[in-house]
């Protein structure tokens, strides 16, 4: 794997945002390297830092928010030295991103045929110049490919007038319309039921092995990750605190917020009923103190925590932010 | 279509209501008509009462509002006290100087004030976003007919740009076909007299427009801003579609629905503050007429003259309702 060059390479990405109370480090230093035909699942709860690392890689921080240091290279490329002009080419045709909330994220006012042949009449001139018919001919070709049913009749829809699962599916159909190198997938699944869900993340799945894309997959349902993916980051504070194959960190998680976050997920075969969340909530990102973040809500802390803890490199791959984990692998 | 026409017969009640207010309010202002028109003139009681009946003032209260509202289902208000013509025929004259002026100052509101919004809002806490908040509460906030007055002042007695008052030079006349002087020089192919109603135009316009510019650059900068913080922007620009089309046309698209439901109430607005901006600029619409109606007591004329102005206000929010519904296909039904 290590000889293949990566397809999308983030080095030390720091991305602030400037507010009145001071400067919000969303993400603070992060690294993760994606290889072509890879899957990637970035975990994490709310204000980890998920969202705002993947929108930096597409371009998309507005101020107050900055990309205040770091490189994010997409083969050859440096995407944080592109002009507009040269990341809108980038945008939509060789990265492509799907939100979260389909309802939000489809353009109420415009027709969903229109929505999908927009993105190839950017990106695509052979299509374009074949004139609208192919255009549309091509945007009902997407839509099969995501499986709305009756396609053809529902090209002049609204985005109202479909079900969640069928919006989402629509919006990956927009996504994948010129056949993208990499899709961000930002929580595929959250506004979805679950059975929805499967649909959806097959749907990915199956796309990717047909155009070899790599895919990288937002969400804090760690269910979603291990079903569906290689590798896998664990974001927490705005910085890595594990990452490694995914049946790794699954099965024999090392640091307390992953194994707090497996904990938290609700088991039908377990007795006893009751979930075990994380307590407290992710703390201030505001000049944050020179010790381990998680250290507040941390069931294994010890006065070692309180300095800054560097990411280690452990052996097959695997990355851990914890003295304790080093501890343990050292017995092993 | 049926719920057009439900909505349409739900108006009959709301002009009805109207009416009822419009006759007593004019009825019951005090002065009495008969003795403004004769003024100094020395007449008999007689010759009086034969006056007064010959207006159908002598009646009692209710039987005139019962004659007024039948005669008004008919088109007929009555005839004008001072002009000695039927009430309709002397409105009619003056409304397609009024319409030509309500229209000009919307559309003058709407081209300046949506792109303004709109530059505002992308600009967003810039240097030009906050001068252009501050100009749009200077222009809601400056009375009509003092920024006439400047206007005036400035460019027709200064500067000798544009004429002082009128709506055409008397020697640039041409027929008159649809009333609207901007339409009727045209068909008449007269491009000096085309020229000459467009400056008699302007500073009306400008007067009349200002207060609506203001607010609809108001209105559309606010849902301009709202609209720009949807998921659905971000998602254009992941996309990578081009600046221009997020703006116009993703944002845009949505951003107008409140706009023009706005548009639609103020151009009805207009229509009452034109009454003022007519006076000073000595337009010949309904606005004037209706000014100086109601300084000689004239009674059929104000009556007619405001249910005209109701019903027109009326139409314009159902157009506004109408609008609402085809700019916004969540609503469609």
């Amino acid at each position: 794997m290590k000889s293949i060059s990566p397809l999308l390479k983030i080095k030390n990405l720091r991305t602030y945002f400037d507010t009145h109370a001071g400067v919000v480090r969303a993400v603070d230093g992060i690294d993760i390297d994606l290889y072509p035909g890879e899957c990637l699942g970035v975990v994490g709860e709310s204000g980890s830092g998920k969202s705002v690392a993947f929108l930096s890689v597409m371009g998309l921080i507005k101020k107050p928010g900055r990309i205040a240091s770091g490189s994010i290279r997409f083969e050859d490329r440096e995407l944080t030295a592109l002009n507009p002009r040269q990341y809108r080419d980038i945008r939509g045709k060789e990265i492509a991103m799907t939100l979260q909330d389909s309802l939000t994220a489809l353009n109420p006012s415009i027709k969903i045929i229109d929505q999908i042949a927009e993105v190839l009449k950017e990106h695509d001139r052979d299509m374009a110049a074949k004139g609208p018919k192919a255009i549309r001919g091509w945007a009902l070709e997407m839509m099969k490919l995501v499986g709305i049913p009756d396609a053809e009749n529902r090209l002049n829809d609204y985005p109202h007038q479909f079900s969640g699962g069928m919006r989402q599916r629509i919006m990956i159909a927009i996504a994948l319309s010129c056949k993208p190198k990499l899709l961000i997938a930002d929580e595929p699944t959250t506004a979805l039921d679950v059975t929805i869900q499967a649909q959806v993340l097959n749907l990915i799945a199956d796309i990717k092995e047909e155009l070899n894309m790599s895919v990288i997959i937002i969400t804090h349902n760690l269910g979603v990750v291990s079903e569906y993916t290689d590798r896998t980051v664990v974001m927490y504070a705005g910085q890595i605190v594990e990452s490694g194959l995914t049946g790794d960190v699954i099965l024999n998680p090392l640091h307390p917020y992953t194994k707090g976050l497996l904990k938290s997920i609700p088991r039908l075969s377990e007795r006893d009923k009751a979930i075990h969340p994380i307590p407290g909530q992710v703390s201030g990102l505001i000049e944050p103190a020179s010790q381990c973040r998680f250290l507040p809500r941390c069931s294994e802390q010890s006065e070692t925590c309180r300095t800054e803890i560097p990411l280690k490199t452990l052996s097959g791959h695997r990355e851990v932010r914890c003295i304790k984990a080093k501890e343990e692998t050292d017995k092993c | 279509m049926e719920i057009l026409f439900k909505r349409l017969i739900r108006l009959i009640p709301v002009l009805l209501g109207i009416s009822v207010i419009v006759f007593l309010m004019i009825s019951l202002t005090p002065g009495d008509p008969v003795e403004i028109m004769l003024g100094d003139q020395q007449v008999t009681p007689e010759m009086e009462q034969a006056m007064r009946r010959d207006m159908g003032l002598d009646l009692p209260i209710h039987e005139r509002f019962v004659r007024f509202l039948y005669n008004a289902a008919q088109g007929n208000f009555g005839r004008s006290f001072f002009h000695r013509r039927p009430v309709m025929e002397v409105i009619m004259e003056r409304l397609p100087a009024t319409i030509e002026l309500t229209l000009c100052a919307m559309l003058m509101a709407i081209v300046v004030a949506i792109p303004l919004g709109v530059l505002a809002a992308v600009k967003k806490g810039t240097v030009y976003d906050r001068a252009s908040v501050v100009m749009a509460m200077i222009g809601i906030s400056m009375p009509g007919f003092w920024f006439g007055i400047i206007l005036i002042i400035l460019f027709a007695i200064h500067l000798q740009w544009l004429p002082v008052s009128g709506r055409s030079t008397f020697a640039l006349r041409v027929p008159s076909i649809t009333g609207m002087l901007l339409i009727d020089t045209l068909l008449a192919g007269r491009l000096d007299s085309f020229i000459d109603a467009v400056k008699h135009l302007i500073l009306p316009t400008l007067t009349l427009g200002l207060a609506m510019a203001a607010t609809l650059m108001q209105v559309t900068r606010a849902s301009m801003m709202d609209v720009l913080q949807q998921d659905y922007i971000l998602f254009a620009e992941a996309k990578g579609l081009k600046r221009h089309r997020v703006i116009f046309l993703h944002a845009l698209k949505n951003a107008l629905i409140p706009t023009i439901t706005v548009a639609a109430i103020q151009t009805g607005q207009l229509l009452g503050g034109n009454m003022i901006i007519e006076t000073i600029f000595g337009w010949p619409g309904v606005g004037s007429l209706v000014v100086k109606a109601i300084f000689t007591r004239n009674y059929p004329l104000v009556q007619a003259a405001v249910l005209i102005y109701v019903v027109i206000y009326v139409l314009m929010n159902f157009i506004a309702d109408i609008l609402y519904t085809v700019l916004n296909p969540r609503v469609r039904i």
